[in-house]
């Protein structure tokens, strides 16, 4: 619980205080990593399979796949994309946070369409996560070429950075779905 | 106009050149951003993914470290942590 404050916090008082990013990039970066051991290794030790290791492999892979996508212009980031992108966010974390609640209330609710949902979620997510990647790349690309202040590289890293732990996360939980029910 | 993203997070606070802003205003958020025309202080990808690398290499040792800690302890301490 304690990291899981640190990492929040860090990440709103880099925002808050651009000059500061280096100190919480830094912060940041310890308290994520405590929070990364706590979620692998419950997830090695409930699913085995060396599900930590595939899901480096594959964060690595999809990260490198939406580099290449970038790069290659098969999808380009402009204002509507970023729209569209924040407000399939909001949208995927209120449906998820219903759906808690219902679970919550009716246990048995997904009972007869589990793996469906449970994957369905998973999978939204990491393409949601991937994304975001992408928009990522975009800041680091025009801040670059559009000469932003060298100050804000460590606002750019911790941006990117954050991106690929959370994609991590994300294909970590499809991985335990597919896992459990496969 | 060029917005930089701090977070990627559902919080998604921007830092950005308003264009609803006055003139005055917009010129001192882009001065902050992008410093004046000769500056040479400007960044560079080598920049951003070398802190990207450290920031990374960070986490991986500080999550190494922890695991050993909570394996130790047996994992008492998880729900707390």
């Amino acid at each position: 619980m304690g990291a899981f404050v640190v990492t929040v916090a860090s990440i709103i008082l880099a925002k808050r205080l651009p000059l500061l990013s280096p100190l919480f990039s830094v912060l940041f970066s310890l308290s994520i990593g405590a929070l990364l051991a706590a979620v692998s290794l419950l997830s090695e030790r409930m699913y085995g399979n060396n599900i930590v290791g595939l899901a480096v492999i594959a964060t690595a892979s999809v990260a490198l796949a939406i580099l290449f996508v970038y790069r290659s212009k098969t999808l380009t980031v402009g204002p509507t994309y970023r729209r569209i992108l924040v407000l399939s966010l909001l949208a995927y974390v209120l449906v998820l946070i219903k759906l808690s609640v219902v679970r919550a209330v009716y246990p048995d609710f997904f009972s007869g369409f589990a793996f469906e949902a449970y994957f369905g979620f998973a999978a939204i997510g990491v393409v949601i996560a991937s994304l975001f990647l992408l928009m990522d790349y975009d800041d680091i690309y025009e801040g670059v070429n559009q000469g932003i202040r060298k100050r804000f590289e460590w606002l750019l890293a911790f941006s990117l950075v954050l991106g690929m732990l959370w994609l991590y996360i994300k294909i970590l939980l499809l991985l335990r779905v597919l896992l459990r029910f496969g | 106009m060029f917005e930089v993203r701090t977070i990627s997070t559902p919080i998604m606070a921007m830092m950005r050149v308003d264009d609803r802003q006055p003139p005055a205003v917009q010129a001192d958020q882009r001065m902050k951003l992008y410093g004046d025309a000769a500056s040479a202080d400007t960044a560079t990808y080598t920049g951003v993914f070398s802190k990207s690398a450290i920031m990374l290499v960070l986490a991986i040792a500080s999550a190494y470290a922890f695991a050993v800690w909570l394996i130790q302890e047996g994992f008492t301490y998880l729900s707390i942590a």
